[in-house]
């Protein structure tokens, strides 16, 4: 199920080690997602994934994350706020590094999560969490299938889905926002892919205007931002579907912003690179996301790595 | 490693380590992003000028130093109902039709006999031009048909327009020619 996600994380580790750290940890978590399999329940999903994707997440973490994340999970480890009964409720006196504490009831991570919730109810339920918690949250919810997400109506939040209509960069199977955009490959140089994005909650994939915010819906105005071929006598970024200058680092990558919500995704072209996995390869794009950063602009979704 | 609650707590929200979430060390992607030339393109809608088709495209272009606008890439759109991101091969090069640099920028001339094409200047080529459809028209001009019928037209000049035509100058040619009594008009943009 994870082959060719773990294929290309090791491929992109040994080509660009400014991400080895990245990849080294996403392909933990791919050993964590495999080592689940196909036993994910048709029904109670999501509890079932808390008391076993959620301890393999923090094992991997543990183990394969940064130091400072690394640390942050054992602690809370420590603390008992990550323990798989925790979901009904901690102690009222545990109190979680990883969020806040106002509030009562508690969660997974002994915070103010409504007592038949918890994190991962919380992540699904839209709410805006602290980076370790929404990673922690997207790590664990990556097997669970949530195009159609029963325990999140039964939970009693209502349904999630949006009308397209309305907002038309979301998703159109459970509402989550694009994590980002990529162009599909064709046979033909002539003909320029359909843009598809990949929603950050559900992993859902889906055609949407290339030429058309997926934040604002904003039909003009929009930039894209690639690496400029060196060697090119007037400068011109290399941004179209044309073959990519022999050194690029990033051939494939690009970031779209929109001039109007300064909102910005990455876009990972598929005619330039057909063996790309785009939600894996976009986690090479930091430099990318750090330029945009200093140009003022926001990734519309942060990616699982927080970037 | 020993992380206090306060450095917990800034991973949590603020971030670490310039700007990671998560804690990443980003000392290499930064030295990165300070090499890479990364440029920003414009993406507008436009069309592809040459054939009735009407294909979309997607042009890119950029603010140049010199406060013009520069054309980069044109791609076909891939949203457009009629042409759903394809284009046929003059489409794809419609980019050298505003940027390419095999046009000539001066005028040309190969003399009657002659073997060699040489530069000449504006003015004389547009007189050039004149004189010799004048010559053309007063030669083949027709005021009546056979059977008597005031016709005036010229019957030994043919105009063809460019596919690149906008409205106006399709309009425009069209005005002159017909001024001129030429009945073989022909629009290549309807090919
Ligand atoms: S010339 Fe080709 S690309 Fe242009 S409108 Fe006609 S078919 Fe389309």
């Amino acid at each position: 199920m994870f082959a060719r996600d773990r294929a290309r994380a090791a491929e992109l580790r040994e080509r660009y080690p400014h991400a080895a750290e990245v990849f080294g940890l996403y392909l933990a978590l791919v050993e964590a997602w495999e080592s689940v399999g196909d036993r994910v329940p048709s029904d109670g999903a999501v509890e079932w994934a808390h008391v076993h994707v959620l301890p393999r997440v923090i094992e991997a973490t543990a183990a394969h994350g940064p130091p400072l994340l690394a640390a942050a999970v054992r602690i809370a480890v420590g603390n008992g706020l990550l323990a798989p009964d925790a979901r009904a409720g901690p102690p009222a006196a545990a109190k979680g590094p990883l969020g806040t504490a106002a509030g009562s009831g508690g969660g997974p991570l002994g915070t103010a999560r409504r007592s038949a919730g918890g994190l991962l109810d919380a992540w699904l339920a839209g709410e805006e969490l602290p980076p370790v918690e929404r990673y922690l949250a997207r790590a664990t919810m990556r097997v669970v299938p949530l195009a159609t997400p029963p325990d999140h109506e039964a939970a009693g939040a209502g349904p999630v889905r949006s009308d397209p209509r309305r907002e038309p960069g979301r998703c159109p199977a459970c509402g989550g926002a694009p994590q980002l955009s990529y162009r599909t490959a064709g046979d033909d140089p002539l003909v320029s892919g359909r843009r598809m994005l990949h929603c950050a909650r559900c992993a859902h994939e889906w055609s949407f205007s290339a030429t058309t915010c997926p934040q604002c819906g904003e039909t003009g105005k929009r930039t894209v931002h690639a690496e400029a071929a060196e060697e090119s006598p007037r400068g011109q970024p290399r941004v179209g579907r044309g073959s990519a200058a022999d050194d690029a680092l990033f051939p494939h990558l690009r970031a779209e912003s929109c001039e109007t919500c300064r909102g910005y995704l990455i876009d990972v072209d598929l005619g330039r690179d057909p063996r790309a996995v785009p939600h894996v390869d976009e986690l090479a794009a930091i430099p990318i996301d750090l330029h945009m950063a200093d140009h003022g602009y926001t990734k519309i979704t942060p990616n699982l790595m927080g970037f | 490693m020993d992380v206090s609650r306060r450095q917990f707590l800034s991973i949590g929200s603020a971030g670490v380590l310039g700007g990671s979430a998560l804690g990443f060390d980003l000392t290499e992607s930064v030295r990165i992003k300070q090499r890479l030339r990364i440029e920003g393109a414009t993406l507008s809608h436009s069309l592809c000028p040459y054939c009735a088709v009407g294909c979309s495209l997607i042009a890119h272009t950029k603010k140049a130093a010199n406060g013009k606008t520069e054309l980069l890439h044109i791609e076909g759109d891939p949203d457009s109902p009629v042409n759903e991101g394809t284009l046929c091969p003059k489409g794809a090069t419609s980019l050298q039709l505003a940027v390419s640099r095999r046009r000539v920028p001066h005028p040309l001339y190969r003399a009657p006999g002659a073997a060699e094409w040489k530069q000449v200047s504006w003015e004389f080529a547009l007189d050039r031009l004149a004189r010799n459809i004048k010559a053309s028209r007063d030669a083949t001009f027709v005021a009546q048909d056979a059977d008597g019928n005031v016709v005036n037209r010229c019957e030994g000049v043919a105009f063809a327009g460019g596919a690149a035509f906008s409205s106006e100058e399709g309009y425009l040619a069209t005005k002159l020619m017909r001024g001129l009594g030429l009945v073989h008009l022909e629009q290549q943009a309807r090919v």
